[in-house]
């Protein structure tokens, strides 16, 4: 006799799988009526449109999977400097809502209201304009020789380095060893109870070499400042105004969802906590960073990967002001080859999969965070 | 107001390509070759125009959408059903017609389309002859003291996604071997706030487009748009590749569209020459000899009812995009064969 649950289960999956054989029944029964076919073959094919910045080499004529991959590079860059700065604002409004200054605090909560009430589509226009608005490239504002902010931009001079793939190695190296040297000294430290002296020495040792190092490549360095050639500034480092707006503006928006949280998470925590932080004679900034944070921390977690995910989906958003992230150039891919199914299948995957790598990178930091039995 | 629209039109714009695929999970109707029929059996014929391309289809001051595209829409319309409002407008942006063509969602494309073989032969559209020759050239300020697009090295250039502008513009700089920088921008709105916002250096786009944003924005005076075309780009709309009947009527309205102006019919004069001239093609044309309905499926007074609803190629052109519009464009290339321009019709009978 099969048990009533049992038999449920069963009708639920045979249910499901009929529902989605006849999805999958009407989706090719509709591909061969329309005559479509499903053929990643393009990505191979070459392009013929430009890209306006991007992080690899990429210039029409190249296949299309490279210029989806300098699309995906664009997205990823403004996803990791968006949840950056989001967390820093986020971070420092809240705990500005926290000091219990009556006008800070109100700041704090207006700052909270505006950015989570205003939609982010409206944020991005505005910010969009704003950056639009600024000076043409002749008339740019520069407050430092080799600075340069117009509407073309943000421009800055780039330190030139003779041999910087040499340099860099060296001190990765350098920074390794010292890193190295470290933990074995500490080790011994827990043994012996000193601080071992030749681990002293070594580390002196990588100290020296390292500001010689930095030293005698900023006695060697050139500035590359950019300069107005033509329309356009040529040289130097510079982002674009689509990127500092989309940067902003997502930054802005996801800032004050980041603040609640950490505001939420801390007052969640008992009174009791801060109370005997304050008897053992810990100043607020102390109580802070050694008790509440540490515990406020697990809280914080679950709701703050929510938000990083929902800052990498609104990366998409771009379409709208011109950054050129993955949609964007996949839109212009698709219209240059038709292959519209193809296209935003890769959009799903590559969204899911991104989606997916962050939520278990957060995993990993909720179980650095969990509570430990001793 | 309008930011709203937008707002609702992108969001919209952004599910469609994903609403489109999905589409293709929905039971499959028998269509081989019945478009033409579904369009009769309901009435109703829909059609794909442009979200707000002035002369071409925008709303105009009554809030009804006006333009060349949407007397093409209007003149299928009233030759398959007799009727111009019998039309469902679909405005959708530049990078998603032909996904909507190929999925069904609308029966006819009028947006301002430049026919190419790529179109044709791998996204199954097909066009008609031309409603419109364009070519493609550049809009600059006039503070930039550009004299020609050869001038344009290192420039900053606004161009429309989802169109032919971006192949023509990177053609363009790579064969005199210039360097620039695009700034890809998905509707004429965001185009124009970023042109006229001083975002761009030069505005890339078809003379008659460009000239739209610029009387759109007022100060006609303050840009140049270059005369000479870099490339061709005939406009045409088009239905999708799987119905030969829809295809007949719609490259056959635009041949009647043409050759009711070289016969001098006119909106106003139309149901009179239909009783009474007596010019055999004119007879002919306006169904008096019956015939070219038949061999089309609709009837005999196809053409007396577009003509009477939209009037000829010619009154659509100058409404629309000459003298009776704000763009005030010269007929030029648009003009009939007749006159030194290149809109012909094959013979109709």
């Amino acid at each position: 006799m099969i048990s009533r649950e049992r038999l449920q289960g069963v009708t639920f999956v045979v249910a499901a799988i009929a529902v989605l054989a006849w999805l999958s029944h009407n989706f090719s029964a509709n591909l061969v009526a329309k005559g479509i076919t499903i053929d990643f073959g393009f990505l191979k094919e070459a392009t013929s449109f430009p890209i306006g910045e991007s992080l690899i080499s990429y210039s029409s004529g190249d296949t299309y999977l490279r210029a989806l991959t300098a699309g995906l590079l664009n997205t990823i860059r403004l996803a990791i400097a968006g949840i950056a700065l989001a967390t820093v604002f986020g971070v420092v409004v809240g705990l500005t809502a926290r000091i219990g200054h009556p006008l800070l605090t109100r700041v704090a909560k207006v700052y909270v209201e505006f950015t989570r009430n205003v939609p982010l589509l409206l944020i991005l226009v505005v910010c969009a304009t704003v950056v639009r608005a600024l000076p043409g490239p002749r008339q740019a504002w520069t407050p430092l020789d080799g600075v340069m902010l117009s509407s073309r931009g943000l421009y800055l001079p780039l330190p030139l380095i003779e041999n910087g793939m040499a340099l860099l190695i060296a001190v990765v190296l350098l920074i390794a060893a010292a890193w190295a040297t470290m933990r074995l000294s500490l080790r011994g430290k827990n043994e012996t109870g000193v601080f071992p002296r030749t681990g002293k020495l070594a580390l002196s040792g990588c100290g020296v070499i390292l500001v010689g190092l930095c030293a005698w490549s900023v006695s060697t360095m050139t500035l590359d400042r950019p300069a107005l050639v033509g329309f356009n500034f040529r040289g130097g480092w510079s982002v674009t105004p689509e990127y500092l707006a989309m940067l902003f503006g997502l930054a802005f928006y996801t800032s004050g969802f980041i603040a609640e949280i950490v505001r939420g998470s801390l007052a969640a925590l008992p009174k009791g906590q801060s109370e005997a932080a304050s008897s053992l004679g810990l100043g607020s900034f102390l109580t802070l960073w050694l008790v509440l944070a540490p515990q406020a921390l697990r809280l914080m977690l679950p709701p703050l990967a929510n938000q990083y995910l929902n800052l990498i989906k609104n990366t998409t958003l771009a379409v709208l002001i011109g950054y050129p992230d993955l949609v964007s150039v996949g839109n212009t891919a698709l219209n240059q080859t038709g292959r519209a199914i193809e296209t935003v299948t890769i959009y799903l995957l590559i969204y899911l999969s991104l989606s997916l790598v962050t939520s278990v990178l957060i995993r990993q930091l909720e179980k650095r965070a969990q509570l430990v039995k001793l | 107001m309008k930011l709203t629209g937008r707002i609702q039109g992108r969001a919209l714009g952004c599910l469609t390509a994903l609403a489109m695929v999905g589409a293709l999970f929905a039971p499959l109707e028998a269509q081989a070759g019945k478009v033409l029929d579904t369009i009769k059996q309901k009435g109703n014929l829909t059609c794909g125009v442009g979200q707000a391309v002035p002369g071409f289809s925008a709303p105009a001051t009554n809030g009804e959408l006006a333009g060349i595209d949407v007397d093409f829409c209007k003149a299928m319309a009233s030759a398959i059903l007799g009727d111009s409002n019998k039309v469902t407008y679909r405005q959708t942006s530049y990078s998603e017609r032909f996904v909507l063509l190929a999925s069904g969602e609308i029966d006819v494309l009028a947006h301002d389309t430049t026919t190419t073989l790529n179109r044709e032969g791998a996204q199954k559209a097909r066009f008609t002859s031309p409603n419109y020759f364009d070519g493609y050239t550049f809009m600059v300020p006039k503070s930039l003291g550009v004299e020609s697009p050869d001038q344009l090295a290192d420039a900053t250039v606004c161009i429309l996604q989802g169109s032919t502008f971006e192949v023509n513009t990177e053609n363009f700089f790579k064969s005199r071997g210039m360097k620039y920088t695009p700034l890809v921008l998905g509707t004429w709105e965001q185009l124009d706030a970023a042109f006229f916002g001083g975002r761009c250096d030069a505005f890339g786009g078809n003379y008659g487009n460009l000239a739209g944003s610029r009387v759109a924005h007022g100060n006609v005076d303050d840009y140049i748009i270059f005369p000479n075309f870099l490339t061709l780009e005939p406009y045409a709309p088009s239905v999708y590749g799987d119905d030969q009947d829809l295809f007949l009527v719609a490259r056959w309205v635009m041949f009647a569209m043409v050759e009711a102006e070289r016969l001098n019919i006119t909106q106003a004069n139309v149901k009179d020459l239909a009783a009474s001239s007596t010019d055999p093609e004119v007879q002919q044309l306006l169904g008096a000899k019956p015939g070219n309905g038949k061999d089309l499926g609709l009837s005999e007074d196809w053409v007396v009812n577009m003509v009477s609803a939209v009037g000829n190629y010619g009154e659509s052109f100058e409404r629309n995009l000459g003298k009776g519009s704000p763009l005030k464009l010269d007929r030029g290339l648009n003009d009939l064969w007749t006159k030194g321009g290149l809109m012909y019709a094959a013979p109709l009978r």
